[in-house]
Protein backbone atom coordinates (compact mmCIF):
# COMPACT_ATOMS: atom_id res chain seq x y z
CA UNK A 1 0.00 0.00 0.00
CA UNK A 2 2.91 2.40 1.20
CA UNK A 3 4.43 1.97 -2.25
CA UNK A 4 1.38 2.74 -3.70
CA UNK A 5 1.14 6.15 -2.09
CA UNK A 6 4.36 6.84 -3.25
CA UNK A 7 4.13 5.73 -6.24
CA UNK A 8 1.20 8.28 -6.57
CA UNK A 9 3.02 11.33 -5.04
CA UNK A 10 5.26 10.87 -7.60
CA UNK A 11 2.95 10.66 -10.36
CA UNK A 12 1.20 13.96 -9.03
CA UNK A 13 4.55 15.98 -8.26
CA UNK A 14 6.76 14.57 -11.56
CA UNK A 15 5.10 15.90 -14.24
CA UNK A 16 5.41 19.15 -12.64
CA UNK A 17 9.53 19.06 -11.40
CA UNK A 18 10.13 17.81 -14.17
CA UNK A 19 8.03 21.16 -16.49
CA UNK A 20 10.49 23.39 -13.59
CA UNK A 21 13.80 21.25 -14.66
CA UNK A 22 13.49 21.46 -18.57
CA UNK A 23 11.92 24.69 -18.58
CA UNK A 24 15.18 26.26 -16.71
CA UNK A 25 17.80 27.61 -19.62
CA UNK A 26 21.07 25.89 -18.74
CA UNK A 27 22.78 29.06 -21.06
CA UNK A 28 21.31 32.02 -18.87
CA UNK A 29 22.25 29.58 -15.65
CA UNK A 30 25.53 29.76 -16.75
CA UNK A 31 25.39 33.16 -17.32
CA UNK A 32 24.05 33.96 -13.91
CA UNK A 33 27.32 32.72 -12.25
CA UNK A 34 29.35 35.79 -14.57
CA UNK A 35 28.45 37.63 -11.48
CA UNK A 36 29.70 35.15 -8.85
CA UNK A 37 33.37 33.62 -10.94
CA UNK A 38 34.36 37.29 -12.81
CA UNK A 39 34.86 40.67 -11.76
CA UNK A 40 31.65 41.48 -13.17
CA UNK A 41 29.97 41.10 -9.85
CA UNK A 42 31.64 44.34 -8.90
CA UNK A 43 30.83 46.29 -11.92
CA UNK A 44 27.24 45.70 -11.44
CA UNK A 45 27.46 46.79 -8.03
CA UNK A 46 28.99 50.71 -9.39
CA UNK A 47 26.57 50.54 -11.83
CA UNK A 48 23.86 49.74 -9.02
CA UNK A 49 25.10 52.28 -7.29
CA UNK A 50 25.72 55.64 -9.84
CA UNK A 51 21.82 54.55 -11.68
CA UNK A 52 20.57 54.72 -7.73
CA UNK A 53 22.41 58.20 -7.08
CA UNK A 54 21.31 59.33 -10.46
CA UNK A 55 17.39 58.14 -9.78
CA UNK A 56 17.70 59.47 -6.01
CA UNK A 57 18.61 62.79 -7.34
CA UNK A 58 16.16 63.47 -9.75
CA UNK A 59 13.40 62.37 -7.37
CA UNK A 60 14.83 64.93 -4.79
CA UNK A 61 15.32 67.92 -7.29
CA UNK A 62 11.49 66.83 -8.37
CA UNK A 63 10.86 67.05 -4.87
CA UNK A 64 12.57 70.31 -4.48
CA UNK A 65 10.92 71.77 -7.32
CA UNK A 66 7.38 71.05 -6.77
CA UNK A 67 7.96 72.35 -3.23
CA UNK A 68 9.01 75.48 -4.27
CA UNK A 69 6.53 75.68 -6.97
CA UNK A 70 3.73 75.32 -4.32
CA UNK A 71 5.57 78.03 -2.49
CA UNK A 72 4.59 80.23 -5.21
CA UNK A 73 1.54 79.51 -5.34
CA UNK A 74 1.72 77.74 -8.25
CA UNK A 75 -0.28 74.64 -7.37
CA UNK A 76 -1.08 73.24 -10.77
CA UNK A 77 2.66 72.83 -11.18
CA UNK A 78 3.24 71.60 -7.88
CA UNK A 79 0.54 68.74 -8.36
CA UNK A 80 2.31 68.41 -12.09
CA UNK A 81 6.17 67.79 -10.47
CA UNK A 82 4.87 65.64 -7.14
CA UNK A 83 2.88 63.35 -10.01
CA UNK A 84 6.18 63.24 -12.20
CA UNK A 85 8.34 62.24 -9.18
CA UNK A 86 5.70 59.08 -7.74
CA UNK A 87 5.90 58.05 -11.40
CA UNK A 88 9.90 57.94 -11.35
CA UNK A 89 9.58 56.25 -7.67
CA UNK A 90 6.82 53.43 -9.37
CA UNK A 91 9.38 52.80 -12.68
CA UNK A 92 12.19 52.26 -9.87
CA UNK A 93 10.69 49.71 -7.60
CA UNK A 94 10.28 47.01 -9.97
CA UNK A 95 12.92 47.18 -10.67
CA UNK A 96 14.95 46.20 -7.06
CA UNK A 97 12.42 43.41 -6.73
CA UNK A 98 13.64 41.74 -9.58
CA UNK A 99 17.23 42.38 -8.58
CA UNK A 100 16.61 41.68 -4.75
CA UNK A 101 14.66 38.18 -6.30
CA UNK A 102 17.59 37.12 -8.23
CA UNK A 103 19.97 38.37 -5.23
CA UNK A 104 18.43 35.74 -3.37
CA UNK A 105 18.76 32.94 -6.06
CA UNK A 106 22.63 34.12 -5.92
CA UNK A 107 23.07 33.52 -2.04
CA UNK A 108 22.10 30.43 -2.08
CA UNK A 109 25.70 29.89 -4.04
CA UNK A 110 27.36 31.23 -1.20
CA UNK A 111 29.27 29.17 1.27
CA UNK A 112 29.16 30.89 4.23
CA UNK A 113 27.25 34.52 4.66
CA UNK A 114 28.92 37.02 6.67
CA UNK A 115 26.39 37.96 9.33
CA UNK A 116 23.60 40.68 8.34
CA UNK A 117 22.09 42.78 10.64
CA UNK A 118 18.33 43.46 10.51
CA UNK A 119 16.57 46.43 9.17
CA UNK A 120 15.83 49.08 11.69
CA UNK A 121 12.28 50.66 11.93
CA UNK A 122 13.38 54.19 12.97
CA UNK A 123 14.90 54.24 9.79
CA UNK A 124 11.92 54.27 7.89
CA UNK A 125 9.39 57.49 7.84
CA UNK A 126 6.20 55.25 6.59
CA UNK A 127 4.50 53.46 9.83
CA UNK A 128 3.57 50.43 7.25
CA UNK A 129 7.18 49.98 6.00
CA UNK A 130 8.44 51.10 9.74
CA UNK A 131 6.22 47.61 10.75
CA UNK A 132 7.54 45.77 8.17
CA UNK A 133 10.92 46.07 9.69
CA UNK A 134 9.98 45.57 13.44
CA UNK A 135 8.27 42.17 11.46
CA UNK A 136 11.90 41.39 9.98
CA UNK A 137 13.96 42.18 13.74
CA UNK A 138 11.55 39.99 15.42
CA UNK A 139 12.14 37.11 12.35
CA UNK A 140 15.44 37.53 12.63
CA UNK A 141 16.42 36.03 16.32
CA UNK A 142 14.31 32.80 15.15
CA UNK A 143 16.78 32.16 12.02
CA UNK A 144 19.72 29.70 12.82
CA UNK A 145 21.98 30.95 9.59
CA UNK A 146 23.25 33.66 8.27
CA UNK A 147 22.44 32.44 4.93
CA UNK A 148 18.27 32.56 5.80
CA UNK A 149 18.61 35.68 7.96
CA UNK A 150 20.40 37.10 4.31
CA UNK A 151 17.69 35.99 2.55
CA UNK A 152 14.82 37.67 5.15
CA UNK A 153 16.55 40.74 4.61
CA UNK A 154 16.09 40.27 0.99
CA UNK A 155 12.29 38.99 1.34
CA UNK A 156 11.54 42.15 3.79
CA UNK A 157 13.14 44.58 1.05
CA UNK A 158 11.50 42.95 -1.84
CA UNK A 159 7.85 43.57 0.09
CA UNK A 160 9.13 46.62 1.22
CA UNK A 161 9.60 48.25 -2.04
CA UNK A 162 6.45 46.60 -3.19
CA UNK A 163 4.17 48.47 -0.36
CA UNK A 164 6.10 51.77 -0.72
CA UNK A 165 4.68 51.39 -4.85
CA UNK A 166 1.31 50.81 -3.36
CA UNK A 167 1.48 53.94 -0.69
CA UNK A 168 3.05 56.07 -3.79
CA UNK A 169 0.34 54.99 -6.47
CA UNK A 170 -2.94 55.54 -3.97
CA UNK A 171 -0.89 59.12 -3.55
CA UNK A 172 -0.56 59.57 -7.02
CA UNK A 173 -4.16 58.86 -7.39
CA UNK A 174 -5.29 60.98 -4.73
CA UNK A 175 -3.55 64.37 -5.86
CA UNK A 176 -6.64 66.41 -6.61
CA UNK A 177 -6.47 69.94 -7.28
CA UNK A 178 -9.00 70.81 -4.45
CA UNK A 179 -7.45 69.25 -1.71
CA UNK A 180 -4.21 69.48 -2.02
CA UNK A 181 -0.93 66.56 -1.97
CA UNK A 182 -0.36 64.71 1.20
CA UNK A 183 3.12 66.55 1.50
CA UNK A 184 4.30 64.43 4.25
CA UNK A 185 3.23 61.38 2.91
CA UNK A 186 5.50 61.88 -0.16
CA UNK A 187 8.02 63.11 1.40
CA UNK A 188 8.44 59.88 3.63
CA UNK A 189 7.88 58.00 0.82
CA UNK A 190 10.94 59.75 -1.17
CA UNK A 191 13.37 59.22 1.76
CA UNK A 192 12.14 55.56 2.52
CA UNK A 193 13.28 55.06 -1.48
CA UNK A 194 16.42 55.89 -0.59
CA UNK A 195 16.77 53.79 2.46
CA UNK A 196 15.06 51.15 0.97
CA UNK A 197 17.48 51.55 -2.27
CA UNK A 198 20.94 51.98 0.39
CA UNK A 199 19.68 48.61 1.96
CA UNK A 200 19.68 47.17 -0.95
CA UNK A 201 22.88 48.06 -1.99
CA UNK A 202 24.36 46.88 1.19
CA UNK A 203 23.00 43.44 0.85
CA UNK A 204 24.89 43.24 -2.83
CA UNK A 205 27.83 44.33 -1.63
CA UNK A 206 27.78 42.12 1.51
CA UNK A 207 26.24 39.31 -0.98
CA UNK A 208 29.73 39.74 -3.78
CA UNK A 209 31.55 39.72 -0.60
CA UNK A 210 30.28 36.56 0.56
CA UNK A 211 30.40 34.89 -2.65
CA UNK A 212 34.17 36.13 -3.62
CA UNK A 213 35.81 34.62 -0.04
CA UNK A 214 33.55 31.71 -1.24
CA UNK A 215 35.75 31.14 -4.25
CA UNK A 216 38.87 32.28 -3.03
CA UNK A 217 38.05 29.51 -0.91
CA UNK A 218 37.28 26.93 -3.44
CA UNK A 219 40.05 28.12 -5.34
CA UNK B 1 15.87 -4.21 -22.39
CA UNK B 2 12.67 -6.32 -24.14
CA UNK B 3 9.71 -6.53 -22.22
CA UNK B 4 10.16 -9.71 -21.13
CA UNK B 5 13.83 -8.88 -20.53
CA UNK B 6 12.94 -5.74 -18.32
CA UNK B 7 10.62 -7.40 -15.81
CA UNK B 8 12.39 -10.15 -15.68
CA UNK B 9 11.49 -13.71 -17.56
CA UNK B 10 7.97 -15.20 -16.87
CA UNK B 11 7.94 -16.88 -13.57
CA UNK B 12 10.72 -18.83 -13.20
CA UNK B 13 10.98 -21.80 -10.31
CA UNK B 14 13.89 -21.03 -7.71
CA UNK B 15 15.89 -23.61 -9.29
CA UNK B 16 15.79 -21.52 -12.78
CA UNK B 17 13.78 -24.31 -14.39
CA UNK B 18 11.01 -22.37 -15.96
CA UNK B 19 7.40 -23.37 -15.13
CA UNK B 20 3.82 -22.74 -16.70
CA UNK B 21 2.89 -19.33 -17.27
CA UNK B 22 -0.29 -19.15 -15.99
CA UNK B 23 -3.92 -19.57 -17.46
CA UNK B 24 -2.99 -18.26 -20.74
CA UNK B 25 -0.41 -20.27 -22.31
CA UNK B 26 2.68 -22.76 -21.76
CA UNK B 27 6.21 -21.49 -21.39
CA UNK B 28 7.94 -22.50 -24.28
CA UNK B 29 11.74 -21.55 -23.49
CA UNK B 30 13.32 -18.97 -25.41
CA UNK B 31 12.21 -15.16 -26.03
CA UNK B 32 9.08 -14.67 -27.84
CA UNK B 33 9.72 -13.31 -31.59
CA UNK B 34 8.38 -9.85 -30.92
CA UNK B 35 9.86 -9.54 -27.49
CA UNK B 36 13.19 -10.62 -29.53
CA UNK B 37 12.67 -7.73 -31.91
CA UNK B 38 12.08 -5.49 -28.92
CA UNK B 39 14.74 -6.79 -27.24
CA UNK B 40 17.03 -6.24 -30.46
CA UNK B 41 15.60 -2.63 -30.80
CA UNK B 42 16.38 -1.59 -27.57
CA UNK B 43 20.33 -2.96 -28.01
CA UNK B 44 20.41 -1.37 -31.11
CA UNK B 45 19.46 2.21 -29.65
CA UNK B 46 21.81 1.56 -26.60
CA UNK B 47 23.94 1.31 -29.42
CA UNK B 48 22.92 4.78 -30.89
CA UNK B 49 23.40 6.60 -27.56
CA UNK B 50 26.66 5.14 -27.23
CA UNK B 51 28.04 5.68 -30.45
CA UNK B 52 26.51 9.60 -30.10
CA UNK B 53 28.26 9.82 -27.23
CA UNK B 54 31.69 9.07 -28.35
CA UNK B 55 31.31 10.80 -32.09
CA UNK B 56 29.98 14.10 -30.03
CA UNK B 57 32.75 13.54 -27.82
CA UNK B 58 29.97 13.23 -24.47
CA UNK B 59 31.12 10.75 -23.26
CA UNK B 60 33.94 12.24 -20.99
CA UNK B 61 30.73 13.86 -20.00
CA UNK B 62 30.23 11.08 -17.65
CA UNK B 63 31.56 7.63 -17.70
CA UNK B 64 29.85 5.82 -15.62
CA UNK B 65 26.87 6.33 -17.89
CA UNK B 66 29.04 4.63 -20.78
CA UNK B 67 29.51 2.00 -18.88
CA UNK B 68 25.80 1.36 -17.58
CA UNK B 69 25.17 0.82 -21.48
CA UNK B 70 27.91 -0.71 -22.17
CA UNK B 71 26.57 -3.27 -19.29
CA UNK B 72 23.16 -3.24 -20.48
CA UNK B 73 24.34 -4.12 -24.28
CA UNK B 74 25.90 -7.39 -22.97
CA UNK B 75 23.37 -8.44 -20.79
CA UNK B 76 20.83 -7.69 -23.03
CA UNK B 77 22.90 -9.09 -26.08
CA UNK B 78 23.18 -12.25 -23.70
CA UNK B 79 20.19 -12.99 -23.47
CA UNK B 80 19.16 -12.23 -27.20
CA UNK B 81 22.17 -14.74 -28.10
CA UNK B 82 21.46 -17.25 -25.78
CA UNK B 83 17.73 -17.48 -24.56
CA UNK B 84 17.89 -20.54 -23.07
CA UNK B 85 20.86 -19.83 -20.76
CA UNK B 86 20.13 -16.53 -19.93
CA UNK B 87 16.29 -16.14 -20.02
CA UNK B 88 15.64 -17.01 -16.34
CA UNK B 89 14.84 -14.71 -13.20
CA UNK B 90 18.24 -15.56 -11.41
CA UNK B 91 20.18 -13.76 -14.22
CA UNK B 92 17.88 -11.28 -14.82
CA UNK B 93 17.76 -10.08 -10.77
CA UNK B 94 21.64 -10.33 -11.05
CA UNK B 95 21.38 -8.00 -14.17
CA UNK B 96 19.08 -5.81 -12.17
CA UNK B 97 21.63 -5.24 -9.56
CA UNK B 98 24.28 -4.32 -11.39
CA UNK B 99 22.68 -2.12 -13.38
CA UNK B 100 21.35 -0.76 -10.65
CA UNK B 101 24.55 0.01 -8.72
CA UNK B 102 26.03 1.51 -11.87
CA UNK B 103 22.91 3.86 -11.80
CA UNK B 104 23.94 4.79 -8.48
CA UNK B 105 27.36 5.07 -10.13
CA UNK B 106 26.21 7.58 -12.80
CA UNK B 107 24.15 10.01 -10.17
CA UNK B 108 27.12 10.15 -7.88
CA UNK B 109 29.28 11.00 -11.07
CA UNK B 110 27.09 13.53 -12.22
CA UNK B 111 27.10 14.91 -8.57
CA UNK B 112 30.97 14.94 -7.91
CA UNK B 113 31.31 16.56 -10.98
CA UNK B 114 29.00 19.34 -11.09
CA UNK B 115 29.12 20.11 -7.28
CA UNK B 116 32.65 19.75 -6.99
CA UNK B 117 33.71 23.14 -6.49
CA UNK B 118 30.40 23.93 -4.64
CA UNK B 119 31.18 23.27 -1.44
CA UNK B 120 27.40 24.04 0.00
CA UNK B 121 25.55 22.08 -2.87
CA UNK B 122 28.28 19.53 -2.75
CA UNK B 123 27.61 18.79 1.61
CA UNK B 124 23.25 19.13 0.63
CA UNK B 125 23.62 16.47 -1.77
CA UNK B 126 25.76 13.86 -0.16
CA UNK B 127 23.49 14.29 2.99
CA UNK B 128 20.54 13.71 0.18
CA UNK B 129 22.43 10.75 -1.15
CA UNK B 130 23.69 9.18 1.77
CA UNK B 131 19.90 9.33 3.77
CA UNK B 132 18.39 7.87 0.25
CA UNK B 133 20.69 5.08 0.15
CA UNK B 134 19.78 4.54 4.06
CA UNK B 135 16.35 4.21 2.97
CA UNK B 136 16.82 2.22 0.19
CA UNK B 137 19.37 0.01 2.02
CA UNK B 138 16.59 0.10 4.97
CA UNK B 139 13.78 -0.93 2.59
CA UNK B 140 15.51 -3.59 0.58
CA UNK B 141 16.60 -5.28 3.60
CA UNK B 142 14.14 -7.49 4.70
CA UNK B 143 14.01 -8.75 1.14
CA UNK B 144 17.54 -9.97 1.18
CA UNK B 145 17.93 -13.78 1.39
CA UNK B 146 14.11 -14.21 0.23
CA UNK B 147 12.34 -16.31 -2.46
CA UNK B 148 13.72 -14.53 -6.11
CA UNK B 149 9.82 -13.85 -6.99
CA UNK B 150 10.05 -11.73 -3.18
CA UNK B 151 13.19 -9.91 -4.27
CA UNK B 152 11.97 -9.46 -7.86
CA UNK B 153 7.82 -8.24 -7.33
CA UNK B 154 8.64 -6.40 -3.66
CA UNK B 155 12.69 -5.52 -3.16
CA UNK B 156 13.52 -4.27 -6.92
CA UNK B 157 10.66 -1.75 -6.28
CA UNK B 158 11.73 -0.05 -3.51
CA UNK B 159 15.57 0.06 -4.91
CA UNK B 160 14.28 1.45 -8.23
CA UNK B 161 11.92 3.73 -6.28
CA UNK B 162 15.12 4.62 -3.85
CA UNK B 163 17.16 5.56 -7.06
CA UNK B 164 14.67 7.51 -9.03
CA UNK B 165 14.75 9.54 -5.67
CA UNK B 166 18.21 9.91 -5.51
CA UNK B 167 18.11 11.34 -9.61
CA UNK B 168 14.96 13.53 -8.55
CA UNK B 169 17.06 14.70 -5.60
CA UNK B 170 20.38 15.46 -7.87
CA UNK B 171 17.76 17.70 -9.82
CA UNK B 172 16.75 19.49 -6.92
CA UNK B 173 19.48 20.33 -5.59
CA UNK B 174 21.05 21.67 -9.43
CA UNK B 175 17.79 23.81 -9.03
CA UNK B 176 18.25 24.96 -5.42
CA UNK B 177 21.57 26.29 -5.99
CA UNK B 178 21.52 27.45 -9.69
CA UNK B 179 23.79 25.05 -10.64
CA UNK B 180 23.90 24.61 -14.58
CA UNK B 181 23.73 21.03 -15.60
CA UNK B 182 25.38 19.95 -18.54
CA UNK B 183 22.99 18.75 -21.54
CA UNK B 184 24.08 15.24 -21.63
CA UNK B 185 23.70 15.37 -17.54
CA UNK B 186 20.38 17.23 -17.94
CA UNK B 187 19.27 14.45 -20.56
CA UNK B 188 20.27 11.28 -18.33
CA UNK B 189 18.60 12.74 -15.43
CA UNK B 190 15.09 13.75 -16.63
CA UNK B 191 15.29 10.55 -18.64
CA UNK B 192 16.07 8.19 -15.43
CA UNK B 193 13.71 9.78 -13.10
CA UNK B 194 10.14 8.91 -15.17
CA UNK B 195 11.26 5.80 -16.63
CA UNK B 196 12.56 4.47 -13.31
CA UNK B 197 9.29 5.46 -11.51
CA UNK B 198 7.10 3.85 -14.66
CA UNK B 199 9.31 0.73 -13.98
CA UNK B 200 8.57 0.40 -10.38
CA UNK B 201 5.00 1.07 -11.00
CA UNK B 202 5.09 -2.14 -13.58
CA UNK B 203 6.49 -3.84 -10.83
CA UNK B 204 3.99 -3.06 -8.78
CA UNK B 205 1.27 -3.47 -10.91
CA UNK B 206 2.53 -7.45 -11.16
CA UNK B 207 2.62 -7.61 -7.58
CA UNK B 208 -0.76 -6.41 -6.79
CA UNK B 209 -2.18 -7.68 -9.41
CA UNK B 210 -0.63 -10.79 -10.29
CA UNK B 211 0.81 -12.20 -13.66
CA UNK B 212 -2.42 -12.00 -15.64
CA UNK B 213 -1.30 -8.22 -16.44
CA UNK B 214 1.83 -9.09 -17.35
CA UNK B 215 0.75 -8.09 -21.02
CA UNK B 216 -0.38 -5.15 -20.23
CA UNK B 217 2.38 -4.03 -17.70
CA UNK B 218 4.97 -5.45 -20.28
CA UNK B 219 3.83 -2.78 -23.00
CA UNK B 220 3.90 -0.15 -20.37
CA UNK B 221 7.25 -1.12 -19.64
CA UNK B 222 8.84 -1.46 -23.08
CA UNK B 223 6.61 1.58 -24.47
CA UNK B 224 8.82 3.79 -21.59
CA UNK B 225 12.12 2.62 -22.44
CA UNK B 226 12.30 2.65 -25.97
CA UNK B 227 10.74 6.33 -25.51
CA UNK B 228 13.87 7.05 -22.69
CA UNK B 229 16.66 5.51 -24.91
CA UNK B 230 15.02 7.36 -28.16
CA UNK B 231 15.38 10.59 -25.91
CA UNK B 232 18.58 9.96 -25.26
CA UNK B 233 19.61 8.71 -28.81
CA UNK B 234 18.65 12.38 -29.48
CA UNK B 235 20.54 14.43 -26.28
CA UNK B 236 23.88 11.78 -27.30
CA UNK B 237 24.02 12.99 -31.32
CA UNK B 238 22.61 16.78 -30.81
CA UNK B 239 25.50 18.91 -31.00
CA UNK B 240 26.17 21.30 -27.70
CA UNK B 241 26.49 24.73 -29.24
CA UNK B 242 29.88 26.61 -27.73
CA UNK B 243 28.43 28.62 -23.97
CA UNK B 244 28.39 32.39 -24.70
CA UNK B 245 29.62 32.55 -20.90
CA UNK B 246 33.25 33.42 -20.31
CA UNK B 247 35.63 30.12 -20.59
CA UNK B 248 36.84 31.09 -16.96
CA UNK B 249 33.40 30.56 -15.53
CA UNK B 250 33.20 27.22 -18.14
CA UNK B 251 36.06 26.28 -17.18
CA UNK B 252 35.64 26.74 -13.20
CA UNK B 253 31.46 24.73 -13.24
CA UNK B 254 32.24 22.10 -16.27
CA UNK B 255 35.90 21.18 -16.46
CA UNK B 256 35.28 18.55 -18.56
CA UNK B 257 34.26 20.48 -21.52
CA UNK B 258 36.74 21.24 -24.12
CA UNK B 259 36.49 25.21 -25.18
CA UNK B 260 35.37 25.57 -28.85
CA UNK B 261 34.00 22.03 -28.42
CA UNK B 262 30.37 22.03 -30.14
Amino acid sequence: MLMWVLLGLAAVFLPLFLYVVARRSEEETLRDWELVLTPKGREQLEAVQVYTNTEMALLDWTYERAQEAERHGRSQEALRLLDTGCRLIEAYCPSWTRSLAAMSVLSRMVSAMADVRPLRPRDFRLSELAQLARLSQFLHYFLMTASERFRLRLYVLARAFGTLLRIVARSTRQFAPQSGPNWETVDAARRDVRTLSDESIDAFRLLLTSLEAGRRRTA
Amino acid sequence: MAASSRRGPDRPASHGKFVALGPVRAYSPGVAPWEKAVLATEVCLAAAVLAGLIVRGHWRSCYAFCLYLVAFGIFEGAILAFPARFFRLDFWLAKEAVEALLKLAVAFEIAARIFWRLPTARTIFTLTFLICLLAIAGAVAPTVGADLDVVASVGLPRLLYGTALIFAGLLAVCLWFHVPLYPIHKAILVGFVPYLVAFTMVLQILQTFGWDVRGAANYLNTIAFIALLGFWTRAAWRRVSVSEAPPSVVSFLQPWVRPGRA
